[in-house]
């Protein structure tokens, strides 16, 4: 049972974060493991289908606590996109919505305790950051063709021919590469927020543990570490929440940049 | 030339600023309680953004380099154009703030809106 949880008893912080094989999976010279990281990643993606699910499934005109909080998720990110892209953006309300719960729910499972925390890799994070930044690209080229392409050169009005020449010159270099940035950016952003912040609960938890062990007057900076530890956990669950809003929230802003090419 | 205007500068960077708040935009109270919350997030972000640029520039340039056998030509030309970039994504970055804290505004009244129903 243990594989399923992690390196629970082990005292260095990094451990949490090892990928264990549950169950070996070889297709066609492909490891297809399945992994404690795609258990959590199903078990969170089940529970936000079994949200949704109660949640929409009374339709009562007065809703109920939990409907509720069904209907400003909905809201929530229906606003957001209508704020950012107006109404021609909705379109892309599916993928956004999916984004946001599913990365909200990787993080708040990874938040109970032994539990893996599947945002805290990479390789998730930059999947989910390849796939939005490979739909802006091809849905940006499908909509305005080549016109795609004035997002890295904006329009500059009336100007000379030869100082037009030389801002572009130095304006196509700097949009390209803080285009290609983004999927950097919104990889590790996400990443390393929550690598960081699971270090840190997992340390001031070791703290906690070792002083109160050791005895004598360390006791009370066992006491310490403990109410800082318990103070970080909380900040940790806005954290889990906040990252989980930025990169739906800047999904939504890249996305309008396909729509509207110009800036 | 025009009648130059009799008031202070500072007289008009006050009403400025009035009519500022008093049109669309996050309000103040807004602000305060989002920075005070991630006000280390911001930072981070930001820090993140110029990061960022800046390594795929030099990364661009290595390429460069590698393929037109010029090093440190590309390199040095591309780490400015990444440091520049960067520069300029973070301030798209905190032009953003703005439209993220309006929609948490958004949000904020949704919820009020519910738990004002939920308690009669």
């Amino acid at each position: 049972m243990n594989q399923f949880f992690g390196g629970a008893a082990a005292n260095d912080p990094i451990s949490q974060f090892k990928i264990k094989s549950l169950l070996d999976i070889d297709v066609a010279g492909f490891q297809l493991d399945f992994t404690n990281s795609t258990f959590w990643m199903v078990v969170g993606v089940f529970l936000t289908l079994a949200f949704f699910g109660v949640a929409a499934s009374r339709k009562a005109l007065v809703p109920s606590r939990l409907q509720s909080v069904g209907e400003l998720g909905y809201t929530f990110i229906a606003d957001m996109i209508r704020g950012i892209s107006g109404e021609e953006g909705l379109k892309f309300f599916p993928l956004v919505f999916t984004i946001f719960f599913f990365i909200l729910s990787a993080n708040l499972v990874g938040m109970l305790p032994f539990a893996f925390t599947t945002t805290s890799h990479v390789a998730v994070t930059a999947t989910l950051a390849v796939m939005v930044i490979s739909i802006v690209i091809g849905y940006g080229f499908y909509k305005n063709g080549l016109g795609f392409l004035n997002l890295f050169a904006p329009p500059l009005g009336d100007m000379h021919p030869i100082a037009k020449f030389v801002l572009y010159a130095l304006l196509i270099p700097i949009e390209l590469i803080s285009f290609l940035a983004r999927p950097l950016t919104l990889a590790l952003r996400l990443f390393a927020n929550m690598l960081a912040g699971h270090i840190i609960l997992k340390l001031f938890a070791g703290f906690a543990v070792m002083m109160a062990s050791a005895g004598g007057l360390l006791i009370f900076g066992a006491v310490v570490s403990f109410l800082a530890g318990a103070t970080i956990n909380a900040l940790e669950f806005l954290v889990a929440f906040l990252q989980a809003f930025v990169f739906a929230i800047l999904t939504v802003i890249y996305l309008n940049d396909a729509l509207h090419p110009s800036h | 030339m025009t009648e130059p205007d009799k008031s202070t500068l500072k007289d008009r960077l006050a009403k400025a600023q009035e009519a500022r708040r008093a049109s669309e935009g996050p309000s103040e109270e807004t602000v305060q309680r989002y920075e005070s919350i991630s006000g280390a997030g911001i930072a981070l972000r930001l820090a993140a953004e110029f990061t960022g640029a800046t390594l795929v520039g030099l990364a661009i340039g290595i390429g460069l380099d590698r393929w037109f056998k010029t090093s440190p030509l590309f390199l040095l030309i591309m780490f400015g154009f990444g440091v520049a970039a960067g520069v300029m994504s973070g301030i798209r970055a905190y032009r953003n703030f703005n439209i993220e804290l309006e929609v948490q505004a958004l949000a904020q009244a949704d919820q009020d809106e519910i738990n004002g129903t939920d308690t009669p």
